[in-house]
């Protein structure tokens, strides 16, 4: 027979051995592993998206009003928390005719990204937000697709010209894009590229064709935007 | 008698409050949705019931993915700025936007894609 004492013992310890026995069953359910992923998972690759590693901080003093503006908007409506904010980059400045910077954000809590196109003087200015690095959050024609391609079109004194910007992954080697037809370089600089065409619209580009490190290529049509 | 640290301190708690009303309402008055409850065929859009200074405008599709196009326009066919075609999801966070800081113009946003879908589209003045 046991004494009491010694039943009062074996609860004292079976009450922590139960309570990690229910904590390990509930962690080892697959739907709170892949809860786990999405709330971790996702987070630490974002910090590996080589965006994020690219460029230099983004010093908000750094923006002209209108840029600030525009950033604020994007901030606001993605929306970026502090952390995100924390993480932006500028990838490229001095860019084209209207002295533009391009810089990247953290959106959603790291699940996804927005890049965007700052003008000096506010305009013109385009920004494009997706999670690159969520399971299932891209369309069929996009899912795999190692970098992403913006074309920014606007009227200024009276002509129509195309701004092309995007962000790529570590693997990507090289860009080509059709303009009227023929194959012009798009160099990639801090995980990104910039190609300001003053004299072209938008029917006058083609296909954006990248060459990974493995020699596959990929392609993104403009015209469809998959 | 209260101590000037305190009165102090209640300034401060008083101003922190204020801007933190100003600012919540600045935020909350920043979206104006210009988009409605019906589909817009492949080529449709929806734009802002007039031209006003831009500094936003914004489009997805709502509940699938489907290409469209944000844009400022002069209400007929003069566009000033186009984002061309880009895959969005709202529910997925892919979204185009166009920024710009001022410019009378009309915030439009177009189906650029194959099927009619609803969307959502958003500026900041109507």
């Amino acid at each position: 027979m046991l004494k009491s004492n010694q039943i009062f013992s074996i609860r004292r310890m079976a009450y922590p051995v139960l309570g990690l026995a229910l904590i390990a069953a509930v962690l080892l359910h697959p739907a709170v592993g892949q809860a786990i992923q999405r709330a971790f998972g996702d987070r630490s690759a974002a910090s590996d998206f080589a965006p994020f590693r690219g460029g230099t901080e983004l010093d908000l003093g750094s923006l002209s009003a209108s840029q600030s503006k525009s950033l604020e908007n994007v901030i606001a409506n993605f929306p970026a928390d502090s952390a995100d904010v924390a993480g932006a980059r500028v990838l490229q400045g001095g860019l084209g005719r209207f002295n533009s910077k391009l810089v990247v954000v953290p959106s959603s809590s790291r699940r996804g990204l927005c890049y965007s196109l700052l003008a000096a003087a506010g305009f013109p200015s385009m920004t494009y937000c997706y999670r690159p690095l969520e399971a299932g959050a891209l369309d069929s024609s996009l899912s795999g697709q190692r970098f992403m391609v913006s074309t920014l079109e606007s009227l200024n004194d009276g002509t129509v010209g195309t701004q092309v910007f995007g962000v790529t992954l570590d693997d990507v080697r090289a860009l080509r894009i059709q303009v009227d037809g023929a194959w012009r370089d798009l160099p990639i600089e801090n995980s990104s590229f910039y190609l300001d065409l003053p004299t072209s619209d938008l029917g006058s580009i083609g296909e954006v064709e990248a060459t990974l490190a493995d020699g596959s290529k990929q392609l993104h049509d403009t015209t469809t935007g998959g | 008698m209260l101590s000037r640290r305190r009165r102090l301190l209640g300034w401060l708690f008083l101003a922190s409050l204020v801007s933190a009303v100003c600012v919540g309402t600045a935020i909350a008055s920043t979206l104006v949705n210009y988009h409605g409850a019906a589909a817009i065929a492949p080529g449709g859009f929806y734009q802002t019931s007039g031209p006003q200074n831009r500094d936003w405008n914004a489009s997805c599709r709502t509940g699938n993915s489907g290409q469209m196009a944000a844009q400022y326009t002069d209400g007929g066919g003069t566009v000033y700025a186009n984002s061309g075609s880009v895959w969005t999801n709202c529910g997925l966070g892919a979204t185009a936007s166009l920024g710009a800081s001022g410019g009378s113009w009309y915030a439009k946003c177009v189906n650029t894609g194959t099927v009619s879908f609803t969307v959502a589209c958003q500026t900041t003045k109507p």
